[in-house]
């Protein structure tokens, strides 16, 4: 089964593919203790004219509306999500730009037309040390500037995604209230290299690279927040939302790839005379994980239908999303560690892509909430729905 | 669970723990703590049974003829317990508890005499040529060849999987000596150093990047006749015997020792302003499971070791306790990942987490190290699907 299909969509999808397998050997492996190279960012503007495919045309970019820019950016997230490079386009073109679309302010016009033209690139600085999925908790603080500055940002963030490569930071701050309340939330949008940020970039367990980034006095403007000044809770909370629906259509791509190749393995590897596609029980794994992919490719294709509407609720998108997200959390789970264990030894080295496959796979049942983070919330939604 | 222990198992749990307050010292429990993989990196571990060694505790389940402990089975239990407890490193198995064994009960006593003081002592470190490329669960397939040239073995071929191989000066090795008959026929079981002329490493890194793996090429290599042990073409019983005892440690108290570790990290990821998120109570319930598996299995693992020391046949047991110790341990692993949430995002050496103005928690880096190493507990060992065949074949046989 496939997606419904949409013309303009799948050549955008086609194009993307070819030029990845140009530039992409998924065998190579470039160790560990390696510098990680780069994302292929500006290409996929130059080349392609691609970043401008998930915003509407009144917005500068090239869809007809939001629905066909939706699809198209979870066209462009399951492709890249074949080739373990979908990151950085979530945080920057679907959470940054999504963000700076709706801003509408004149700073935050100027740097979607970069972003669309790959000259600027988005890292989202939101995660905290220790939060566990709750949009609101926030302890970065934005203090008054004491004369130096409108405002003064401080705090600590983790797992700030590709941050080495990003000319702009998206950062969430609060101005009031405590970690956990839904008020007195900011975002702010700050260039990489502004006085008073350290960094500190790791390799990730998916093979990526992120940063833990501290925010010691850093001047802040009113032309700088991308929502109303202590009201950026929703804007926040939407972002979370379409972060995670995009990491859902990633996971699609990155758990066709564990499937195939676990697949092809079980008819070509050899034990005890037969291929190992001949054991019943490894049969049942294979139809096991092929049913939890399209579970989840089904909801996904749903929901991403659902997102694009206008009259859409929070409440009613958030449930949706989080549904999205636990069925791919499955699919993750079930398809990556069969895939490791019916690869056997080499499965579980570097030896082989199905290994970074895999860690992907984990990294995304795990960003933007956790499938149980996830369930609660649908929990506490339809709790507290009538 | 209280262990009803008699007032001499409680004096013997004692002792122990009073040796271990005085020689486990803070940096061998450091590398114990920071020990992700199988088992401890070699300086650390070996230095840690150069310690027992010295007390006579290096090799405790030995004959006491060779050097072992005239131990009851609840005192090897509680030795193991008290020493997961205190975070001694894991010592590599591939000597005392792989090869030795094999030594004890097939080796002539000229062997005996050659390669088991070195184990004991810790001046010898051994690793295990069994697996092949083409030859994991099937591994009667095995091809890597050694033939008979005057007072020689040839060995050609290769090995893979071989755990520290980089660390080990001798090494034991099933080879093909016949191609007649069945496959399991013609394998013998061969012992000799590293250092002979022909050997090749080549390191192959885990997903966690971690080093412990390696392809062993042989090329021509030479090794004297006296190598073998055993009879020519026996070592396929020789093998199935050794992996009775890969499989039959007991899990439990390695488990026991894991399981407050995640529950010490549940604690310190739910404190303050998030002290009463409703994750908790979830993560909470998934750690009471896993306490009340870890139970079962302590209780069946001294059972079948009490049925053991009174001379019943081990079974399927080897094969039980390797299915449920290894699956319990990736559950706790993923519960552990789940648990440090955010924390468990960055990869990173453990020793670096502190190194920078911008620490990192070195739990959450144990934690996603040990769940990308312990995806390899239900493969080693002989698959967990290759487990359940034979528990299978045993319970329909007949």
């Amino acid at each position: 089964m496939t997606a419904p299909r949409d013309d303009a969509t799948d050549a955008l999808r086609d194009s993307l593919a070819r030029w990845l397998a140009d530039r992409i050997d998924l065998n190579h492996h470039a160790r560990a203790d390696a510098p990680p190279a780069g994302p292929a960012w500006a290409g996929l503007a130059s080349d392609l004219g691609l970043l401008g495919a998930g915003f509407t045309e009144g917005a500068g970019g090239l869809a007809a509306d939001a629905a066909e820019a939706w699809r198209n950016h979870l066209a462009i997230c399951e492709t890249l999500g074949e080739w373990l490079s979908a990151e950085p386009y979530i945080g920057s073109a679907v959470v940054g730009g999504g963000l700076l679309q709706r801003a509408g302010t004149a700073t935050a016009q100027a740097v979607l037309a970069e972003l669309i033209d790959g000259r600027a690139l988005l890292a989202w600085a939101h995660a905290e040390p220790g939060a566990r999925g709750d949009p609101a908790d926030v302890s970065a603080a934005l203090l008054p500037g004491e004369g130096r500055a409108e405002w003064l940002l401080h705090g600590r963030k983790t797992a700030v995604v590709a941050a080495p490569w990003a000319t702009h930071l998206v950062v969430s701050a609060r101005r009031a209230g405590q970690a956990g309340d839904a008020a007195g939330l900011d975002l702010i949008l700050l260039p990489l290299n502004a006085a008073g940020i350290s960094r500190r970039d790791t390799r990730t367990l998916d093979c990526g690279v992120a940063s833990e980034i501290a925010f010691d006095g850093v001047a802040v403007a009113q032309a700088d927040l991308l929502a109303p000044a202590g009201q950026a809770g929703p804007a926040i909370a939407r972002a979370l939302d379409e972060a995670a629906l995009a990491l859902c259509a990633e996971s699609l791509g990155t758990t066709r790839r564990l499937f195939d190749a676990t697949r092809s393995h079980l008819r070509e590897r050899q034990q005890f005379g037969q291929p190992l596609a001949a054991f019943q029980v490894l049969q049942h794994r294979l139809a096991d994980m092929h049913i939890a992919r399209e579970l989840a490719a089904a909801l996904v294709a749903a929901v991403g239908v659902q997102i694009a509407d206008a009259t859409l609720t929070p409440e009613a998108r958030a449930l949706a999303v989080s549904s999205a997200k636990v069925a791919v959390g499955k699919a993750c789970q079930r398809v990556g560690e069969q895939a490791v264990q019916m690869h056997g030894g080499m499965g579980v080295t570097e030896e082989l892509a199905v290994g970074r496959f895999f860690r992907r796979a984990l990294q995304i049942e795990r960003s933007a909430g956790s499938s149980g983070q996830h369930l609660l919330r649908i929990v506490s939604l339809q709790h507290s729905s009538p | 669970m209280q262990d009803l222990l008699t007032p001499e198992e409680q004096a013997f749990r004692d002792e122990v723990r009073a040796f271990l307050a005085e020689h486990l010292t803070p940096a061998l429990r450091e590398a114990g703590r920071r020990c992700s993989g199988i088992f401890a990196e070699y300086p650390q571990g070996n230095d840690w049974h150069r310690v027992l060694a010295g007390r006579g505790w290096s090799v405790p389940q030995w004959p006491v003829a060779f050097g072992g402990c005239d131990w009851t089975p609840m005192q090897h239990y509680l030795f193991a317990a008290e020493l997961a407890a205190a975070d001694a490193p894991p010592r590599a198995p591939m000597g005392p508890g792989m090869v030795a064994p094999v030594l004890i009960a097939f080796g002539t006593p000229a062997q005996q005499q050659r390669w088991l003081p070195g184990i004991r002592d810790g001046s010898d470190y051994w690793c295990q040529g069994y697996s092949e490329p083409g030859s994991g669960s099937d591994l009667a397939s095995l091809q890597c060849k050694a033939r008979r040239d005057g007072d020689h073995w040839v060995i050609d071929g290769t090995k893979i999987w071989t755990t520290h191989a980089q660390f080990a000066n001798r090494m034991f090795c099933l080879v093909r000596t016949s191609s007649a008959g069945k496959p399991q026929t013609g394998i013998s079981f061969l012992c000799f150093d590293i250092a002979t002329p022909g050997i090749t490493i080549r390191p192959i890194h885990s997903l966690s990047g971690d080093h412990e793996l390696n392809q062993v090429f042989f090329d021509n290599v030479r090794v004297p006749l006296d190598s073998l042990i055993g009879q020519e073409n026996q070592g396929w019983t020789i093998a199935k015997y050794l992996l009775q005892h890969e499989r039959g440690g007991a899990y439990s108290p390695s488990l026991r020792g894991r399981w407050r570790r995640v529950a010490q990290a549940l604690d310190a990821a739910f404190s303050g302003h998030r002290a009463a998120a409703p994750e908790a109570q979830q993560l909470r319930l998934e750690l009471a499971d896993l306490h009340c598996q870890l139970d079962a299995l302590q209780a069946l693992e001294l059972r079948t070791l009490r049925a053991q020391a009174a001379g019943a046949e081990r079974g399927i047991s080897p094969s039980m306790g390797k299915l449920l110790g290894t699956e319990l341990k990736q559950a706790l692993t993923a519960l552990h990942v789940r648990i440090a949430g955010n924390a468990a995002v960055p990869h990173a050496p453990l020793h670096q987490a502190g190194a920078h103005a911008l620490a990192l928690s070195e739990d959450g880096l144990f934690a996603i190290s040990s769940y990308l190493n312990d995806r390899a507990a239900s493969i080693y060992a002989g698959t967990n699907e290759v487990q359940r065949n034979i528990i299978a074949a045993h319970l329909l046989a007949g």
